[in-house]
C-alpha cells in the first residue's frame, strides 16, 4: 500500500469521524450517558481563554481571577520547535509573529496553541475539553487566520462544545466598573489604544504602535549588554524588566545628579554577578520606549501620549470628553511602575481633562459578563420553570457541529465587522 | 534533546486532512522513490509534506497503536478524559474536578512560593505552627500575616486568611459622593492605604452589576421602558437623549390620542419621579452605575516607585512566576516578604481514546479498597494506583528500530561520529537493527529517498526488503542475543569491514536472532551543514490466522495478510560543512 494511500484513508476517515457528533462506540456502554452528561454540563460557567502573543490566561468564569497564566513559550515548547527549522527570535518567543505574512505562521501557531491548550486544560483546568463552553478574547483587530487556528485547535483537538469571541477591551471596560473608557492595550507585538463607548468600540479611533514590550526588551537588553559585556539571555531580560524596570516621574532631573545615576544593581547574568547603573537599565528604556519622540517615527511608531492623544483627536467630540476621563491601561507592560501617571501627565499637554482609572483586566471582566449573563438566564428560566439541563447562551458563539460540517460557516463567522445570517 | 542517532517516527495526524490530494501532486526527483517495492502498485512513494515538522515526529515510546484501525496514534490525535485526580504530594484522590471546580488540594499540602517545593510544618510545644521550605529555607513566619491556628486543614485556614484580608480592605472600597454634592462625574476616589485586592472589588462589581442589569430588582435604575420592550438595556444619558430627540422628530399625527413624546414622559417610563430634575436624575444614575469605578491611585504609584528606587538587586524583588503563583484573592504582592504558601495543585490520570474510532488506547486502573465491617457500614475509598487497565502502546505492535555506527571515519579508532560531526564525502555504514515485537515473523521492507531531501545526502539500504523473526516466548526481547549483536558490532569494526564469524553474507543483511534482523545502510554525506535526517519508509506485512466461525467445520485456517507503514525520521547528527 502507497503511503500516500494510507495518508489519503487516514484523511478521509478524519473528515468522516471529526464531521458526526460523539457516536456511542460498541466500547463504551455508557457513551450515550456521557452524551447527556456533557450536554448537561454545557450549563456549567465556561472556560473563558485569553489568549495573548506571549500568555494565556485561561480560567473559569465566575471566578475573580484566573486559574492559571501560561507562558507561551518555555523550555518544553522550545525544545520542540527546535527540532526542526531556523525561525526568527520573534516567531520563537511569541505565538504569532508581528508581520502576519510569515509562511507558515499559521501552522505554527495551530501546533504550539494545541501543546499549550492541551497543558492548560488537563495540568491546570483539570477539565475534559468538551465539559465546557469556551469563551476566547480577542482584539478589534485580530488577524482573522489567529482566530480561525485558536476556533480548528479548540475544535479539532480538545471538542469543545462551542467557541465564542468576546472584544478584550470591552471586557476591560466592563472590569473597571464603567461604560465607556479609552483602553490602552500595551502588549508584546504593538500598543493598541481603543476607545470604548457604551460597549462598543469605535473603530476609527483606533490606533496602534510599534512601541510596545518587545521594542522595550531590544532596549534593556541593548543597554544590558553595554554595561556587563555580556549577552544576556530572552528570559533574563524578561525576568529583569518584569521585576525591576520603573519610570520616576522626575526622571530628568534624576539623571542630572551624579550619585542616583551611578548607584549600582546587583543583577546575575548566567551564574556571575554584575553590577548596572540602576537609571540606566531600568529607568532610560522605559521612558525611551514609551515616551520620548524620535526622529524617526512614523505612524506605526508613535510614542504612547501622542498615539492616546490622537486616538481621542479623531472621535466625535461628545465621546472625546467623557472617554478622556476613563483611561484605561492594560497589558503587560502597563504594571511597570510609574508608567501609567507618567504617560499621562504628558498626555495632560493636549487633553488637560485626562485621567486614568483602573481595571481589573480583560479576563476579570469577561468571567464578570459571563457570570452575571448566566446568572440572569438561570433566573429567566427558573421564572418559566423550565427544567434544567438547557444551556445558557452566549451571544456570537460558534457550535462545533455546524463549524466542522458546515465549510461556509466556519469562513464566516470570524469576522464581526460582517454580520452573518 | 535525545543523543544521536535517534529514529523519530512520523504520525499521519499532522497531515492537513483538506488537502488530502496534495498527495497526488508529482514531487520532484529528489523525493520520487524507485518503486522497487514489492507490494505497491506502481505508485511511488511521496514525502509527507510534513515529515520534518517538530510536533509531527514522535519517539516510539510516545505512540499508541490503535487495534482496530490498525494505525499509529500520538499524542496528539488521541481524545483524553481525565479519569481521576490526586494531589502529588499526598496522593489523596479527589472525585470528580469537573463539578466542583477545585483545582487543589484542600488537605495540608502547601508550596513554598519562592521554589515551589512541598513545605513541611513544624508545630511547636507552645502552639506555634508555622511551615519551612526544607529546599530554600523560606519560612511561613517571615511575613507575619500567615499564622495557622490548628494543624489540620491547612488549606481552608490559608484560604480564610486570604478571604479575611480582603474583606478587611473592602470596608474602604469607595466613598460614594452623596446625592446633594457636585454633579461632576468623578469617578470615586479610593481611600484608605490598603490596596484593594482584585477579588474584593470583583465581588462588589459583580453585586453592582447584578443590582443593575437584574430585570426584578426594585432598584434597577433602568427598567424597560415602552420605547424598548423586552429586555432591560444599559444605555447612557446621551444615548437616550438621542432617542427621545429621534422619538420626538417624528411627529404624532394629530389625530393620535397617544400622549406625546416628550423629556418628561421618557423620564417617567425610565423610573424616575417627574419632579425631580433632570440634571439630579442623570448624575445620580451616572454616579450609581460608576459608583465602583477607582481612578489611578496617584499615592499608590508614588510609593511604588520610591520602593523601586530603593531597591538594590534583583535578589529583593518579587519574579513573574512567583508573582503568577499566589492566590488571587490577596493584593499583588511585589516583596519577597509578602509571599504566602501557595495551594498544591492537582494533577490528573487520564484515558486516551483513538480518535478516529474511539476505542480506549490506555485507561487506568482505578481501585478503590473498602473498609469497615459488613452490612451497611462499609466505606469505599478510592486509593491510588499506578497500573493501567488497558494500555496498547506502539511498542508491541511496530518493530524497534535502532542504528549503530559501524564503518566510516572514526569507527575504528573508537571516536564517535556522533560527537565530533560528520566528514562529507566519507561512506559511513551503519547497522539498521530492527526488533519485531509481534509473535508471527513478518517481512520488513525499507525505503527511502536516495537523496535526503535535506542537504542532499546520499543514503543506500543494501536490504530492502528483509524477514524478522517472530517473539514466540513471553519474553519482549533475547538478551543474549542483543549481547551478541554487540560483541559481533565490535567484531566488524575491528575487523575493519569484513564479514566475520556467523555473519549472513550477501542480501545486505548483517546478522540475525530470533526475533531481530540488522541490515546494512550506507550514508555518504554532502557538503550541508546541519543535521542529517534521513527519511525512512517502513512496511511491515504478515500473516495472522483469520478466525473462523464456528460452522464452517473445515479446520483449515485461512491465513490472512496485514499490513502496517509508516514514515519516519532517522537522525543521525549533525554534519560538518566543508570537509576541512
Amino acid at each position: 500500500m502507497a503511503s500516500s494511500d494510507i495518508l489519503k484513508d487516514i484523511a478521509a476517515l478524519r473528515q468522516r469521524i471529526s464531521s458526526s457528533p460523539i457516536p456511542g462506540s460498541p466500547s463504551s456502554p455508557s457513551s450515550r450517558a456521557r452524551h447527556h452528561h456533557h450536554q448537561q454540563h454545557a450549563s456549567d460557567p465556561p472556560v473563558v481563554l485569553d489568549i495573548g502573543a506571549r500568555e494565556i490566561r485561561a480560567g473559569i468564569a465566575g471566578q475573580p481571577g484566573p486559574v492559571c497564566v501560561v507562558p507561551v513559550v518555555d523550555d518544553v515548547v522550545r525544545a520542540s520547535m527546535r527540532q526542526g527549522g531556523d525561525g526568527e527570535v520573534d516567531v520563537d518567543v511569541a505565538l504569532w509573529p508581528l508581520d502576519v505574512r510569515c509562511a507558515g505562521s499559521e501552522e505554527r501557531t495551530r501546533d504550539v496553541l494545541q501543546v499549550l491548550l492541551a497543558r492548560v486544560y488537563y495540568n491546570h483546568l483539570l477539565l475534559d475539553g468538551r465539559s465546557r463552553k469556551v469563551v476566547v478574547l480577542e482584539r478589534p483587530r485580530t488577524p482573522i487566520w489567529i482566530k480561525r487556528a485558536i476556533a480548528f485547535v479548540l475544535f479539532n483537538y480538545l471538542q469543545a462544545v462551542s467557541v465564542s469571541f468576546l472584544l478584550s477591551p470591552v471586557c476591560s471596560v466592563i472590569a473597571a466598573g464603567t461604560h465607556s473608557a479609552l483602553v490602552v492595550d500595551i502588549g508584546w507585538h504593538e500598543t493598541t489604544v481603543t476607545p470604548i463607548y457604551d460597549y462598543k468600540p469605535i473603530l476609527i479611533g483606533i490606533r496602534s504602535s510599534t512601541r510596545s514590550a518587545s521594542h522595550l526588551h531590544s532596549l534593556v537588553s541593548a543597554a544590558l549588554k553595554e554595561y556587563t559585556g555580556t549577552a544576556p539571555s530572552f528570559d533574563e531580560v524578561e525576568d529583569f524588566i518584569v521585576r525591576a524596570a520603573y519610570l520616576p516621574s522626575d526622571l530628568s532631573s534624576s539623571s542630572s545628579s551624579s550619585s542616583s545615576s551611578s548607584s549600582a544593581f546587583a543583577i546575575s547574568i548566567g551564574t556571575t554577578p554584575h553590577y548596572v547603573p540602576s537609571i540606566d537599565t531600568r529607568c532610560l528604556p522605559v521612558q525611551t520606549c514609551f515616551l520620548t519622540p524620535s526622529s524617526l517615527d512614523d505612524i506605526e511608531h508613535q510614542p504612547l501620549p501622542s498615539l492616546i492623544a490622537s486616538s481621542l483627536s479623531k472621535l466625535p467630540i461628545d465621546a472625546r470628553a467623557s472617554l478622556q476621563q476613563r483611561i484605561i491601561f492594560v497589558g503587560g507592560a502597563a504594571a511597570i511602575p510609574g508608567l501609567k501617571p507618567a504617560v499621562l501627565n504628558h498626555l495632560r499637554d493636549h487633553f488637560p481633562g485626562a485621567k486614568g482609572i483602573k481595571s481589573l483586566g480583560a479576563w476579570a471582566g469577561a468571567s464578570l459578563y459571563l457570570a452575571c449573563e448566566r446568572e440572569q438566564q438561570m433566573l429567566a428560566r427558573g421564572a418559566a420553570g423550565a427544567a434544567g439541563g438547557r444551556s445558557i447562551r452566549i451571544p456570537g458563539e460558534i457550535e462545533r457541529d455546524r463549524f466542522l460540517l458546515e465549510r461556509g460557516y466556519a469562513e464566516n463567522i470570524y469576522d464581526w465587522s460582517h454580520p452573518n445570517s | 534533546m535525545p543523543s544521536y542517532p535517534s529514529l523519530r517516527i512520523h504520525c499521519p495526524c499532522a497531515e492537513p486532512a483538506d488537502e488530502a490530494d496534495a498527495f497526488e501532486q508529482p514531487a520532484d526527483d529528489a523525493t520520487k522513490l524507485s518503486t522497487d517495492l514489492s507490494s505497491s502498485a506502481g505508485n511511488a512513494l511521496t514525502l509527507p509534506p510534513t515529515l520534518t515538522s517538530p510536533l509531527a515526529l514522535h519517539l516510539l515510546d510516545s505512540l499508541y497503536f490503535c487495534h482496530f484501525c490498525k494505525a499509529l496514534r500520538c499524542e496528539r490525535c488521541v481524545v483524553e478524559e481525565i479519569v481521576q485526580a490526586f494531589c502529588p504530594t499526598c496522593l489523596h484522590i479527589y472525585p470528580d474536578t469537573r463539578k466542583t471546580a477545585n483545582v487543589y488540594c484542600t488537605r495540608n499540602c502547601l508550596q513554598c512560593p519562592l521554589c515551589f517545593t512541598a513545605l513541611v510544618m513544624f508545630a511547636k510545644a507552645d502552639d506555634e505552627i508555622y511551615m519551612q521550605c526544607p529546599h530554600c529555607a523560606w519560612d511561613s513566619r517571615s511575613s507575619g500575616e500567615v499564622v495557622f491556628r490548628k494543624t489540620t486543614s491547612l488549606y481552608t485556614q490559608l484560604r480564610a486568611l486570604s478571604l479575611s484580608s480582603s474583606a478587611n480592605d473592602d470596608g474602604s472600597v469607595f466613598t460614594a459622593d452623596d446625592g446633594d454634592e457636585e454633579e461632576e462625574e468623578e469617578p470615586a476616589k479610593t481611600s484608605g492605604s490598603k490596596p484593594i485586592s482584585a477579588a474584593a472589588q470583583f465581588d462588589a462589581l459583580t453585586a453592582l452589576y447584578r443590582d443593575i442589569y437584574s430585570t426584578d430588582s426594585p432598584s434597577a435604575s433602568i427598567k424597560s421602558s415602552p420605547l424598548l420592550p423586552g429586555r432591560s438595556v444599559a444605555r447612557s444619558l446621551e444615548t437616550t437623549k438621542f432617542l427621545k430627540s429621534y422619538y420626538r422628530s417624528q411627529s404624532p399625527t394629530p389625530s393620535s390620542p397617544s400622549p406625546r413624546v416628550n423629556p418628561d414622559t421618557v423620564l417617567n417610563a425610565l423610573g424616575r419621579a417627574g419632579s425631580v430634575s433632570r440634571e439630579k436624575a442623570a448624575a445620580s444614575e451616572r454616579r450609581m452605575r460608576e459608583q465602583l469605578v477607582l481612578e489611578l491611585d496617584q499615592d499608590e504609584e508614588e510609593a511604588e516607585i520610591a520602593r523601586m528606587q530603593g531597591l538594590s538587586s534583583l535578589a529583593q524583588t518579587v519574579s513573574l512566576a512567583q508573582r503568577r503563583a499566589q492566590p488571587v484573592e490577596c493584593a499583588a504582592v511585589s516583596t519577597p516578604s509578602r509571599l504566602r504558601p501557595l495551594p498544591t495543585k492537582l494533577r490528573t490520570r487520564r484515558s486516551k481514546r483513538c480518535r478516529a474510532c474511539r476505542h480506549i488506547l490506555v485507561r487506568p486502573e482505578v481501585t478503590s479498597t473498602v473498609k469497615g465491617g459488613g452490612g451497611s457500614k462499609s466505606v469505599t475509598t478510592p486509593t491510588l494506583s499506578t497500573s493501567f487497565r488497558i494500555s496498547l502502546l506502539s511498542r508491541n505492535y511496530i518493530p524497534t528500530i535502532r542504528a549503530t555506527h559501524l564503518a566510516g571515519a572514526g569507527a575504528a579508532a573508537g571516536s564517535s561520529p556522533y560527537k565530533s560531526g560528520f566528514v562529507p564525502h566519507t561512506t559511513y555504514t551503519f547497522a539498521l537493527t530492527v526488533f519485531n515485537p509481534l509473535v508471527e515473523p513478518i517481512k520488513a521492507t525499507m525505503a527511502s529517498p536516495p537523496q535526503t531531501p535535506r542537504g542532499r545526502h546520499s543514503v543506500t539500504l543494501l536490504a530492502p526488503s528483509f524477514d524478522v523473526g517472530g517473539n514466540a516466548d513471553e519474553e519482549d526481547w533475547d538478551l543474549q542475543a542483543i549481547l551478541d549483536l554487540r560483541m559481533r558490532f565490535a567484531a566488524y569494526r575491528t575487523g575493519g569491514g569484513g564479514m566475520g564469524p556467523g555473519l549472513v553474507s550477501g542480501g545486505g543483511v548483517f546478522a540475525r536472532g530470533r526475533n531481530w534482523t540488522s541490515v546494512f545502510v550506507e550514508v555518504v554525506p554532502a557538503e550541508a551543514e546541519g543535521e542529517i535526517e534521513i527519511p525512512l519508509f517502513v512496511s511491515v506485512e504478515y500473516e495472522i490466522d483469520a478466525e473462523k466461525e464456528e460452522g464452517e467445520g473445515r479446520g483449515q485456517k485461512e491465513k490472512e495478510k496485514q499490513e502496517m507503514a509508516f514514515w519516519s525520521v532517522l537522525k543521525l547528527g549533525m554534519c560538518r560543512g566543508r570537509a576541512i
